[in-house]
């Protein structure tokens, strides 16, 4: 077990009477890439700046390591943020910008640059020193504010949505130079993004929010394949959610007929669930007994895959596909999934 | 045709503004005495402008008064800039409006009740009351011209060097003053071209025996325009001139590289 870095207890933020952050607990380890996901206005970024210090939480705790750090401020946190849209300061160049918290700290000028040659190694920005901010593009400043924030040996990086203001192709690329230069330089980063592609590429461990409260909290893995409730199911990338029964362990019944799935019965007052079903899970073939039956209502070309929607014959439920087999619109196919591919969730 | 209509509109326009200026910048070259005629070049007037004792202590306490002016109120509007910039909104407006109040009243309702003012405190008028007085109005500029350079400003910036670990004073001289000094610059231009400006107040809040150039002037020219006059005030026209052309510029340039920012 890693050691927990950061740890919030029962957290919790209004502004005036409008409750942000609701009552929150989280704990984050040592070298962990976290990612607070979230629609806007879930809180997400008011609790980044409570870590960092720009907010004050209303009530609750946070802890770095095991001291309470809530009075303690910003500028005497061990932790550095890199800013949505850079923060940089425009009337310095690469070098002072940062080496900003060395100057402040009166660190020896051999030292300061070192260290500011060091980190434009790491973020791959070698001989940019004497550049002036304003001629920088999105993703050579975007480098810049985040050797500025390593600059200080921080214990956490914070990223506050740091690659919302690049285009695709350039977020992408940043997606997996952030990953190296987290493994580089092996630190806990906290990273908050309304991007769920962007969360699964990146977090050890994702964290996601709705209306200030925590939803549910795992590995990409977990979150993407075992959803808790319908808003995760959503949030996380395209789903099919149907209401459903469980008949007995291993068994549900969704659209008239019953299925075999891989999770019991659930010990709750009541049979009634919600089943997801991924896009990319369900095939298509010829309408079988056991399979779902409907009408190809609409095709659509998305690159890799087509877009498939299937409108199904006896409930009117639409569902979506995710394959590379092309199917004409008005054919009648039946859908297909194994146990596997059914996930169970509370209904909400 | 209607091009040019327009343009004899225009020059027309520009002759009415600055054909009375032009007039006494060429009679201060005139070696007549008299107004009526030219009776050829010379800078006698000029040469004696220097050696007129008055002159000289008039231009010592304009030049001086600017300047401590200048330095004082530059100092006083930024630090309230400051002051009403970390105001919420709210208060911020109320605190604009406040400063504009000063701007738009009458020189002379400033220069008279300041002058009660002092007579209130009993403070004796001389150099140090007109300098007061210079301050008090050249502060409400100040403010209007570094007040909108720190609403430009990104606050994002004032958290970053907090989260680099800038305390308080240290954001404020690092980061803050660093970015709003073309704003302060400005600030001080006006008010060294205000405060060398000024008549009305000055002449209200002064004392005996102190006179800037603008009350000496005046008092001349009650005994009679002499080529003098046309000669300091061709020099106090291209003294202001070039200010305001410096002001100009620099907002220009403002304008330019903010433009370029985006």
């Amino acid at each position: 077990m890693k050691k927990t870095i950061i740890e919030a207890r029962n957290l919790y933020k209004e502004f005036g009477k409008n409750a942000v952050v609701k009552h929150i607990n989280f704990t984050i380890a040592e070298n962990e890439f976290v990612t607070f996901l979230g629609p806007s206005g879930c809180g997400k970024t008011t609790i980044l700046r409570m870590i960092a210090g720009f907010e004050i939480p209303t009530s609750g705790q946070i802890f770095l390591y095991d001291k309470v750090i809530n009075d303690i401020p910003a500028y005497l946190r061990p932790l550095n943020t890199v800013f949505q849209n850079y923060a940089l300061f425009p009337h310095m160049d690469v070098f002072e910008n940062i080496a900003f918290s060395m100057r402040i700290k009166k660190q020896e000028a051999k030292a300061i640059e070192a260290k500011v040659a060091e980190l434009l190694e790491v973020v791959n920005l070698s001989g940019y020193e004497q550049r002036d901010i304003a001629s920088l593009s999105g993703g050579q400043q975007q480098r810049v504010a985040i050797a500025r924030a390593l600059a200080n040996d921080p214990k956490v990086l914070l990223l506050d949505e740091p690659l919302s203001a690049l285009d695709l192709k350039m977020r992408k690329e940043m997606q997996i130079e952030l990953k190296k230069i987290q493994r580089e330089v092996k630190k806990t980063f906290i990273y908050v993004t309304h991007d769920q592609e962007e969360a699964l590429t990146l977090s050890d461990k994702i964290i996601v929010l709705n209306h200030g409260e925590i939803q549910q909290s795992g590995t990409p893995i977990d979150i993407y394949n075992e959803p808790i409730n319908t808003f995760v199911a959503d949030f996380i990338g395209e789903s099919n959610i149907i209401d459903g029964t469980m008949t007995k362990d291993f068994e549900v019944e969704f659209l008239g007929k019953r299925f075999l799935c891989v999770d019991k019965r659930p010990s709750l007052e009541t049979d009634r669930v919600q089943v997801v079903i991924r896009p990319e899970d369900i095939e298509i073939g010829q309408c079988l007994e056991h399979t779902i039956n409907g009408v190809v209502t609409s095709i659509v070309f998305k690159g890799v895959h087509y877009e498939i929607i299937v409108q199904c014959s006896e409930s009117e439920y639409d569902f979506m596909i995710h394959t590379t087999d092309y199917h004409e619109i008005n054919k009648h196919v039946g859908l297909d999934f194994g146990p596997d591919d059914i996930h169970i969730m509370k209904a909400g | 045709m209607k091009k040019v209509l327009r343009n004899v509109y225009l020059y027309l326009m520009l002759l009415f503004l600055y054909a009375p200026i032009l007039v006494l910048m060429v009679y201060s070259f005139n070696a007549s005495k008299s107004r009526g005629q030219w009776g050829g070049f010379t800078l006698e007037w000029y040469r004696r402008l220097f050696m007129d004792a008055n002159i000289q202590s008039a231009l010592y306490y304009t030049v001086m008064i600017a300047i401590l002016a200048t330095i004082i109120s530059t100092i006083a509007g930024t630090v309230s800039s400051i002051g009403i910039f970390l105001y919420g909104n709210k208060a911020q407006k109320v605190m604009l409006n406040v400063n504009y109040i000063p701007v738009i009243n009458p020189d002379i309702v400033t220069g008279v009740s300041m002058m009660i003012l002092f007579a209130f405190v009993s403070m004796r008028q001389g150099f140090a009351t007109m300098l007061i007085a210079h301050i008090t109005f050249c502060i409400p500029y100040v403010i209007l011209s570094v007040l909108p350079k720190l609403r430009q400003m990104d606050v994002n910036l004032i958290e970053a060097a907090m989260d680099l670990g800038a305390r308080p004073m240290q954001i404020i001289n690092k980061v803050v003053l660093a970015e709003i000094r073309p704003g302060i610059i400005t600030g001080a231009l006006f008010a060294f071209t205000l405060s060398i400006d000024d008549f009305v107040i000055s002449f209200f809040t002064t004392g005996s025996g102190v006179s800037n150039l603008s009350i000496y002037v005046y008092s001349m020219a009650k005994r009679g325009i002499s080529p003098e006059i046309n000669a300091l005030s061709t020099l106090m026209i291209l003294t202001v001139t070039l200010l305001l052309f410096i002001i100009n510029r620099r907002s220009n340039k403002k304008t330019k590289t903010t433009g370029e920012r985006i």
